[in-house]
């Protein structure tokens, strides 16, 4: 496979960096399960755009009409439990969700982000105090930084570094543009 | 230094003589498993990628389970995607509506094999590890990658020593075992950790007692649950299969962040409560609780031993007045053998509704499911808000010999009590 060889794998100095994310909390608890997320009654569709008005319809009906571009969903301890329905990260990012910041992710909802390219991201100070982070607080994420910040107590919070592995994914929207890369296809 | 079992099976699929906890590795897959999601998910993944071929369709596992028959034109479509799918990339081992549910069809036909490393886009991947492989759920897009290069990268788990010693009460199941255990975990205690199991405990187990601890040590959102392979599985795995596979064994000097011992002679039933599978107390605590629903089933507890155990409690009674006992096989491997053994005709003729294998009323598909209000006692895996249908509605899990007693006394009843 000559082609492929000579195609020069890009690095990740050379991804574009994502930005950073400035919206506002919505705030939710702990045991966040992929069902609260979205409900299994919607996984038959084959379009998530049609299913993710449905998101978080049992525990807050209000969020899916409410929800602005790159506001974030606050939760706090084992975010995502449950199913490995990809389909609960997607409808967030389907409605334009700019990230997930919890105290901690269950795994496959973790991975399940950032093979979307959407970052899931742990914010150790939310384990020990909740209460950092309220409804309604505008935030800013410098996530290539690591850093969070809550313009109402003018506090920054560290966030998890996130592996180069998963970094580049949201660096290029995912698992599969670098999976294209790698089938030669791009 | 020493390995534990989960090291010492991904360093053999990364090519290294040892892993450390922590480290990224890529490990080469024996077997991938998709159901529905394939259809939904998967496909526009392998689409979007531009995937011509499958690394190795010998090596991939495709079933319908979730909405099986077909309960809308949607669900259709999808067993359609997905049918599509396996004639166009020549997958070898597809099995249709009614074979069963997915982690029971792999056991029943020899997919599960000790040392190997299985995937599969259902988070219960996890009850394979019964017999000493290391098993795991993926997402969508992770089974598009595995389905193109048949490699995954993986962060190397640390692992918790589970030693189980003793011999189970009369009544008592693998199920009460590891409610109890998730009780003491929490919802992330395992969290990006492998459950290893070991000691006398697990080899005085059933088969299919064993595949419930496993099948349930994700609900403490552990990576997988392994337990070593004895005489009994091993001749499980040769009856079904006759490709070869190696045993494999963690080191003496292996390092766990955690050991927990359970002498399982004492154990009494376990509930978990709403709204969570962890959220466990002795039956004692919730006793008398009315129900509308009872359900026997789901990849946890629709095993032979299961619907005997509940054969036998419920035997010459009836199912109470505006309760239904829904009792579904997990495959029909199961089904026909609960058929020969007249154990079908017990729970028929107490009331029990028998239906054919699907996960339907577990995760809220379809099958069985609540109303606003009501109360169910299940032998599933999950009893999340709204899980099994109506929101307002509360699901109690159990073994199945609590669900059958349940079944017939109306109200959430001790199976040791006789009823």
């Amino acid at each position: 496979m000559p082609r492929r060889e000579k195609r020069r794998q890009k690095t990740s100095s050379d991804l574009p960096q994502v930005p950073p994310i400035e919206g506002r909390a919505w705030r939710f608890g702990d045991n966040i399960s992929t069902d609260d997320i979205i409900s299994a009654a919607h996984l038959t569709s084959l379009n998530l755009d049609e299913i993710a008005p449905y998101a978080f319809e049992t525990i807050r009906p209000d969020f899916a009409k409410g929800v602005q571009p790159n506001d974030f969903v606050v939760g706090g301890h084992a975010f995502g439990i449950g199913s490995s329905r990809e389909s609960a990260p997607g409808v967030l990012r389907a409605l334009g969700v700019g990230a997930v910041l919890a105290a901690s992710f269950a795994r496959i909802f973790f991975r399940n982000a950032f093979n979307l390219g959407f970052p899931a991201i742990e914010v150790p100070a939310l384990a020990s105090d909740p209460s950092i982070i309220q409804e309604g607080d505008t935030l800013t994420l410098k996530l290539e930084q690591g850093l969070l910040l809550n313009h109402r107590t003018q506090h920054t919070f560290q966030t998890t570094k996130i592996p180069s592995i998963l970094l580049d994914y949201l660096r290029v929207g995912g698992a599969i543009p670098l999976l294209r890369q790698k089938l030669g296809k791009d | 230094m020493g390995q534990t079992l989960a090291e010492k099976i991904l360093a053999e699929h990364a090519a290294v003589s040892q892993v450390e906890p922590g480290e990224l590795i890529e490990a080469t897959v024996d077997v991938a498993m998709s159901h529905e999601m394939l259809g939904t998910r998967v496909i526009p993944h392998v689409e979007a990628a531009g995937i011509e071929r499958l690394w190795d369709p010998n090596r991939v596992v495709v079933l319908l389970d979730h909405w099986t028959p077909a309960p809308t034109v949607e669900a259709a479509t999808v067993h359609q995607q997905v049918r599509r799918f396996v004639k166009r990339f020549g997958v070898k081992h597809f099995y249709e509506v009614g074979t069963g549910i997915c982690h029971q069809i792999l056991a029943d036909y020899g997919h599960l094999r000790p040392g190997e490393l299985l995937v599969g886009t259902d988070s219960h991947t996890t009850t394979g590890g019964a017999f000493g492989l290391f098993a795991t759920g993926i997402g969508a897009t992770d089974m598009a990658v595995v389905l193109a290069t048949g490699r995954l990268w993986f962060r190397v788990p640390e692992s918790i020593r589970i030693i189980l010693s003793g011999k189970l009460p009369n009544q008592v199941m693998g199920k009460d075992v590891i409610l109890h255990i998730l009780g003491e975990l929490g919802a992330d205690g395992a969290s990006y950790k492998v459950l290893e199991f070991q000691g006398d405990g697990v080899e005085r187990l059933s088969l299919d007692s064993r595949m419930t601890i496993t099948n349930m040590g994700v609900e403490a959102d552990a990576k997988a649950a392994i337990m070593h392979v004895d005489q009994k599985a091993e001749a499980y795995i040769r009856a079904r299969t006759r490709i070869p596979f190696n045993i494999v064994k963690p080191d003496p000097d292996a390092s766990y962040v955690q050991t927990l011992r359970y002498d399982i002679s004492k154990l009494v039933p376990q509930v978990a409560t709403p709204s969570l599978p962890t959220q466990v107390v002795p039956v004692s605590e919730v006793e008398g609780t009315p129900i509308d629903q009872a359900f026997l089933g789901s990849c946890t507890n629709g095993r032979l031993e299961d619907i005997r155990m509940a054969a036998k409690i419920i035997e010459g009674k009836q199912v109470a007045k505006y309760v239904r006992f829904l009792v579904i096989p997990a495959s029909r491997i199961i089904y026909q053998e609960a058929l020969r053994e007249g154990l079908l005709s017990t729970l028929l003729t107490a009331g029990a509704v028998i239906g054919s294998p699907t996960c339907g009323p577990c995760f809220g598909g379809h099958c069985g499911l609540l109303a606003d209000g009501e109360v169910c006692i299940s032998t599933s895996n999950r009893n999340f808000l709204g899980r099994m249908g109506s929101s307002g509605s509360e699901i109690y899990l159990a073994s199945p010999t609590t669900v059958a007693a349940s079944a017939i006394t109306g109200k959430i009843t001790d199976p040791r009590k006789g009823v």
